[in-house]
């Protein structure tokens, strides 16, 4: 019952704000810093990378 | 006060045990002293973490035994370790990642867990998060936003190396070094370690928004 009430209490106190001011920021830095990168280790923001064969289910 | 220097030489000690216990955890082949566990359990214990797992309980230990003689100080000191401890750490874990992203969204890849197209934009975004929220809990006062944010990518990290190990992937887990894949024991030792480092992080969000200065000098700033 503590344990309900400090997690509530918590919740009301949280600065909303700051959690959107993290998510602008870490926007931002992902762009500049992909922008910085050299064509090698630069990425597009949309798609993915291929799978690599010896990591799919090899036993140790 | 007698009660309090000695809360300070037990907390000293912990603060060593600890931080030891941290990098043994992290950095285990590092540390391989003890081959005996290895031999015995070579699929998931290729390491000695064993040391470091025993060195943090110490620690923990003597923070008991501290709290005991002055608690004030001795929640200064664990929430001071803690955010400095975590946020070291994560900002540690980043650098290799903000620097190569490629190769993040490679290894991010042999996880099978995200859906294909976003992968990329996940390893554009986990490192600068981890960066930012690494930085912000060491010099802001947002503890409890802070500590929110390093829960869910700990739960993030959990559940995914948990669905690698279920799923017999043999990755690593790429949390401080982007070596490819092959090492399940790795993986084994990351998801202690995200285990045992959910219990600070989920101490630090029931503590109360201040920056670290204000915790050791409450009445200079106002």
């Amino acid at each position: 019952m503590k344990w309900k009430q400090t997690w509530k209490h918590t919740i009301s106190v949280l600065n909303w704000k700051y959690f959107i001011a993290i998510a602008i920021l870490t926007f931002a830095f992902a762009i500049v810093n992909n922008l910085r990168q050299s064509p090698e280790t630069k990425v597009d923001w949309i798609g993915g990378q291929p799978l690599l064969e010896e990591t799919a289910g090899e036993p140790l | 006060m007698k009660k309090s220097i000695l809360a300070g030489i037990l907390l000293t000690f912990a603060t060593i045990f600890f931080c030891l216990g941290i990098f043994e955890i992290s950095f285990p082949h590092i540390f391989a002293w003890s081959e005996l566990l290895i031999d015995s359990f070579p699929k998931i214990y290729r390491y000695s973490i064993h040391i470091g797992v025993t060195e943090a309980l110490l620690a923990t230990l003597l923070m008991v035994f501290a709290c005991f003689l002055d608690k004030i100080l001795s929640m200064k000191v664990l929430e001071t370790l803690s955010r400095l401890g975590l946020g070291g750490m994560f900002i540690f874990a980043s650098l290799f990642k903000i620097q190569d992203p490629h190769n993040f969204a490679v290894l991010m890849a042999q996880y099978q867990f995200l859906p294909h197209d976003l992968i990329n934009p996940m390893a554009l975004m986990m490192p600068s998060a981890e960066f930012l929220v690494g930085i912000a809990i060491i010099i802001t006062p947002f503890t409890k936003e802070n500590s929110i944010l390093l829960l869910f990518m700990f739960f993030s990290f959990i559940i995914a190396l948990s669905h690698a190990l279920f799923h017999d992937l043999a990755i690593t887990c790429g949390c401080f070094a982007l070596e490819g894949a092959q090492d399940k024991a790795e993986a084994w030792t990351s998801l202690i370690r995200d285990l045992v480092l959910l219990i600070p992080t989920l101490w630090l969000i029931t503590r109360k928004n201040q920056s670290l200065i204000q915790i050791w000098f409450p009445h200079k700033i106002k």
